[in-house]
């Protein structure tokens, strides 16, 4: 009785320290991401900016999400061209068309606002900060 | 002896072991199906750009579906413009019927695509949430138009009319009241509500018909355009020289040309879902502080109930399919 006993606690052991070794695995994959924007952005109806990224698994596709003056997060995926998708090396670029949230005054001239890179469930991976000037 | 004990003892941890096991698994599952919703972020899709009337009151609801929603969860705005709206309906109508995903639309003129034939949704189908609010369209008339009063524009050979197009309810508002009061219209369409003002405002065209909201800023404040009548059966407060069209003779027109800001989630959500998503969007829609915002943004608030809403939806889609014919003509 106590060898089976022995022999499922050793099991469960090895069997759980597996698991947390594949949870780790993807963890421990090269730098952490990181995202930058070409700030700040003219406050022009018609303004674009340019967002990058690296340090993603290649052929990765993310979201752009954009945190205006009221707090609301919006997916800004419709504005950028072409859709954000990491290439072989982990680094992705994309034009936003950013001039509509300028235009509706959904940002403020001196003002920071947020810009996170997201999965396809918008759960995080790497954010950064735009502002706005004359 | 011992062994005789130790089979029992087996026996006994065995059973034991099935019966917590079983216990285990069946309240797992059910807290599972309990806690499936809200699971993660919420998609609220709106199919036309930042900052117009549909994404600014979705802007100002989102924090209030937060707060009744369990699990204040985060709800992410996805603008999808373009398509005439049928791309962000497409997307919110095909999407997984988990509530992760809803969207917001623009009735009657949402249901026009299916009266036509042309749509790839049934928007009878559909899950519906809850409404917003309840627009008043108001007709205002360029300042450099020949035409100032209802029977002007009657006896006119044509008249231009600044609209974004069919797909809009403005639009097809415009041209189905133009229709019933026999006035000759023709409509041009521009890029969006601001590009049709500003070309009323220049004389590039006679009327242009919109929601008092958008119009305020240039009939009442800088009196750019001249407002001839209101859409609704009693007059605006802050125009109340305008008369309705009920009292120009056209009560009728009250219910055609009106829009309503309803919210669904995809067809064949699950009834507990469906129901935490009700449940939050009467709430919002009532709470106080959202409906004072509403106000001062010259909305005016309109709760519905979801059998109200499939009434509602009901009722556009026979009365498009009434006007099918007039519709097709404007849209050669």
């Amino acid at each position: 009785m106590k060898s089976i006993l022995t022999i499922w606690v050793m099991a469960s052991l090895v069997f759980m320290g597996c698991a947390q070794l594949a949870g780790n695995e993807s963890k421990a994959e090269g730098p952490a991401p990181t995202v930058e924007v070409i700030s700040p952005v003219k406050m022009d109806k018609k303004a674009t900016t340019t967002i990058k990224g690296q340090g993603f698994k290649p052929g990765q596709e993310v979201n752009l999400l954009f945190t205006a003056k009221d707090g609301i997060e919006s997916d800004i995926g419709y504005a950028l061209e072409p859709a954000p998708k990491a290439d072989e090396s982990g680094t992705w670029s994309t034009t936003w068309k950013c001039g509509g949230f300028i235009a509706r005054k959904l940002v403020m001239e001196g003002k920071s606002y947020k810009i996170a890179v997201t999965d396809g469930d918008y759960n995080p991976i790497a954010h950064t900060f735009v502002s706005f000037s004359k | 002896m011992a062994m005789v004990i130790d089979k029992k003892w087996l026996k006994f941890v065995c059973l034991s072991l099935v019966i917590i096991s079983s216990i285990w698994v069946l309240t797992a599952n059910e807290a599972a199906a309990k806690s499936e919703f809200p699971s993660k972020t919420i998609s609220y899709v709106i199919p036309t750009s930042p900052g117009g009337g549909f994404d600014t009151f979705s802007r100002m609801i989102i924090p209030y579906l937060r707060k009744y929603l369990p699990g204040n969860p985060n709800i992410i705005i996805k603008n999808l413009p373009g398509g005439e709206w049928k791309i962000g309906i497409n997307k919110m109508y095909r999407a997984k019927p988990d509530g992760h995903t809803i969207g917001i639309l623009n009735m009657p003129a949402n249901a026009l695509p299916q009266v036509l034939g042309e749509a790839k949704y049934d928007l009878r189908k559909a899950t519906w949430l809850g409404n917003i609010d309840d627009v008043t369209y108001v007709t205002a008339l360029s300042l450099k138009s020949k035409y100032k009063t209802l029977e002007a524009l009657k006896k006119a050979p044509v008249v231009t009319s600044g609209t974004v197009g069919l797909a809009s309810t403005a639009g097809l508002g415009t041209v189905l009241a133009a229709e019933r009061m026999g006035i000759k219209m023709k409509y041009i369409p521009h890029s969006g509500s601001t590009e049709a003002i500003l070309a009323g405002i220049r004389g590039d065209v006679d009327w242009v018909q919109y929601p008092f909201s958008t119009l305020k800023k240039s009939i009442v404040d800088s009196q750019d355009l001249i407002p001839v009548w209101v859409y609704s059966k009693k007059r605006i407060d802050q125009i109340p020289n305008v008369p309705t069209i009920a009292e120009l003779g056209y009560p009728e027109l009250v219910d055609v040309v009106k829009m309503l800001r309803p919210v669904a989630a995809p067809p064949g959500l699950p009834d507990d879902i469906a129901k935490i998503w009700q449940d939050a969007f009467w709430k919002a829609t009532n709470d106080p502080e959202f409906q004072k915002k509403q106000i001062a943004a010259n909305a005016s608030p309109l709760p519905m109930r979801p059998q109200e809403l499939e009434d509602m939806v009901e009722g556009a889609i026979k009365l498009l399919e009434q006007y099918k014919d007039i519709i097709l003509k404007h849209r050669k």
